[in-house]
């Protein structure tokens, strides 16, 4: 027999002792492990939700960026070229281009291998009195598109104004009482009411459209037009710099500008949304972190309390042992063991409660932890936690039985051996 | 073989002092067997635990073999002890969780090396606790727990058996049974200091003293 075999025996039959003492330990060992356990599927959760968050998010910005293709590919975006000598300031002061360039430029851009640019509109534009009239108009001489050689020809943007026709804005048939089909006379030369526009509220609504080269002849302004309106243009992701310098490669002497789009608004829109859902993300990341906190907070304050009046729990079970051992100890004694060996008994009983309670109370807090959390999975066991709580177990279990087994070491054998 | 030269205990109890010894001294030869008795108090119990080593006298000597067992370390007397002592006392002092067998066996945890198993058995027979291998304290009779603290002051057979009051709570069968046992032990080179009360048990004995008091 050894000192070993009696601590054994001893744990053997006397259980209700060494489950007491068992009990204590898992109970810590279980808190422990529990409370990392949950940060730990906490953490997981964060993961998981982030993750999908941003799946999710990433799938809208995708929807959103098809979208936005799409509007470009239907919208793309609208150029005005002008004469390089055109006041902007004047441009938008007067609704109207005011300087002239040669008609042909439309025909050498036409002529030129552009990808980017698609429908030009050459106009000849002028705010005029309308002498039959007496209104002031905007008398806007087109021609239709002009179709770029190398290109399939597309249907026309705009029908071209048929001569002897004119198209009228809403303001001036509303208030002249022009009809389709009406005749009406314009600088002396008369025209036939092609077509009535329905309201616009801008200034297309004192606008008369008519032929081009009706409107050079009658402006007396032949083989000259104020602009050129580049429509549609592809434009993906910003590469209007890239059209401009095309443009201006062909004809060096215009100017190009940008007519408002809903382009840049869709873009910007999509940049709000990209970085409203970057912010929910980081508010999901703030709230999962806060919870966090939370629960660390009240870990740090449970562990140490749990772990506190375990070992005092440990250390009042041990000593209740010890001294219902004294009869035993005074015999061992009187038999030659020694206080070390007295020591021994005690501690290596406190060691392996430490032992089985780390195990056992692992794999509880493992449980209980993921059963709260509301996750199991075996990635949660976590080998380096594990062994350092069947290190740390048995430690603490034998610093609380340290003083009870030096108390039992020291006891008197006279003492209990005399009492009769 | 054992000098017990001289030695006082006094215990000291709220202000009041006990002299339980006062200049005592006894010479025991190998192979004696002395019995000891007188009035309760007198200080018997002390005599036994002074001179089994578990109680420092207030002064004087214990040499057995010439070896003044207080000058040793508590480490070297506690070895001192489990190759030397044998101690039987009136309340058995039995491991209530360890069988008869085991209880038989607990001086083994002070030994290098375990006593081979038959000798085990003829000494539990020869003390009539064949039957009662498996039991525990609990579960045996006063005669019954004495003989297995006997046996287990004998297992390793000692030089010195120290006994107190053993036969106390044994009926005239028991009584029987422990005196012949140490009656053989003793004529086989045991040493035996027997504190009793018994008249009878005397009979076995080779001196008897009477200490009055101290
Ligand atoms: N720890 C102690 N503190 C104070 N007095 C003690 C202590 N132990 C023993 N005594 C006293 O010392 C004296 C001797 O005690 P001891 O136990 O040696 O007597 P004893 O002869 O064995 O008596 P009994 O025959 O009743 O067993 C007694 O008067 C006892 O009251
Ligand atoms: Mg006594």
């Amino acid at each position: 027999m050894n000192i070993s075999t009696l601590v054994i025996k001893e744990m053997k039959r006397r259980k209700l002792n060494f489950f007491l003492g068992l009990l204590s330990v898992v109970f810590a060992v279980t808190t422990v492990t529990g409370a990392l356990t949950m940060l730990q599927v906490h953490d997981h959760k964060t993961n998981e939700i982030i993750t999908e968050k941003e799946a999710e998010t990433h799938e809208r910005m995708a929807l959103l960026e098809d979208d936005y293709r799409k509007i470009m590919k239907k919208l793309g975006f609208n150029l005005l070229i002008l004469p390089k000598d055109q006041n902007i300031s004047d441009l938008f002061a007067n609704d109207f281009a005011s300087k002239l360039m040669p008609e042909s430029y439309v025909d050498s851009l036409a002529a030129s291998r552009s990808m980017l640019i698609r429908h030009l509109l050459p106009s000849l534009q002028q705010k005029i009195e309308w002498p039959e009239k007496r209104r002031t108009i905007i008398l806007i001489g087109i021609r239709g598109e002009v179709p770029f050689l190398h290109k399939d020809p597309k249907e026309p943007m705009m029908i071209a104004v048929p001569k002897g026709t004119m198209v009228t804005g809403f303001e001036l048939h509303d208030k002249l009482g022009l009809k389709q089909g009406d005749e009406v006379e314009l600088l002396g030369r008369k025209f036939k009411v092609g077509k009535c526009n329905e309201p616009r509220g801008n200034k297309d609504d004192i606008t008369i459209w008519i032929n081009l080269q009706e409107a050079q002849e009658l402006l007396n302004k032949q083989g000259k037009i104020n602009a050129i309106l580049a429509l549609k243009c592809f434009c993906s992701g910003g590469n209007q710099a890239q059209v401009r310098e095309e443009v201006q490669s062909v004809l060096p002497g215009t100017q190009v500008i940008e007519r408002g789009s809903k382009v840049f608004l869709r873009a910007e829109a999509r940049a709000r949304a990209a970085k409203e859902a970057q912010d929910a993300i980081q508010a999901e990341k703030r709230h999962r972190n806060k919870l966090r906190n939370q629960l660390e907070k009240f870990a740090s304050i449970l562990v140490p309390l749990v772990l506190l009046s375990s070992v005092l729990w440990i250390t009042f079970l041990f000593i209740g042992n010890v001294s219902e051992r004294k009869s035993e100890i005074g015999i061992l004694r009187a038999v030659g063991v020694k206080e070390k060996s007295i020591m021994r008994l005690f501690l290596l009983k406190a060691l392996l409660i430490g032992i089985f309670g780390a195990v056992i109370g692992y794999l509880l807090g493992l449980v209980i932890g993921s059963v709260w959390g509301g996750l199991f999975s075996f990635s949660l066991f976590n080998l380096y936690l594990f062994l350092l709580v069947l290190l740390c177990a048995p430690l603490l279990s034998l610093l609380a039985a340290y003083i009870p087994a030096a108390m039992a070491a020291r006891q008197d054998p006279a003492e209990v051996l005399r009492e009769e | 073989m054992i000098y017990i030269d001289n030695i006082s205990k006094k215990y000291t109890k709220e202000n009041k002092t006990i002299h339980a010894l006062d200049n005592f001294s006894l010479t025991l030869e190998k192979g004696e067997f002395l019995a000891i008795h007188g009035p309760s108090g007198c200080g018997k119990t002390t005599l036994l635990l002074i001179a089994g080593g578990l109680l420092h006298p207030d002064q004087g000597r214990i040499l057995i073999d010439s070896e003044n067992i207080y000058d040793l370390s508590a480490e070297k007397r506690a070895v001192f002890r489990a190759k030397n002592i044998g101690f039987v006392f009136q309340q058995y002092h039995l491991i209530p969780y360890l069988t008869v067998l085991e209880n038989v066996q607990v001086p083994a945890l002070a030994q290098k090396k375990d006593v081979p198993e038959n000798e085990i058995y003829e000494l539990i027979e020869s003390l009539g606790l064949k039957e009662r291998l498996q039991h525990t304290p609990a579960e045996l009779s006063a005669g019954e727990k004495q003989r297995t603290a006997l046996a287990r002051a004998l297992l390793y057979n000692p030089k010195i058996l120290l006994a107190d009051e053993i036969t106390g709570n044994l009926d005239q069968g028991n009584v029987e049974i422990v005196m012949n046992c140490l009656a053989d032990y003793s004529a086989h080179g045991g040493t035996v200091l027997l504190v009793t009360h018994d008249k009878n048990a005397n009979r076995l004995a080779h001196r008897t003293i009477y200490i009055e008091k101290g």
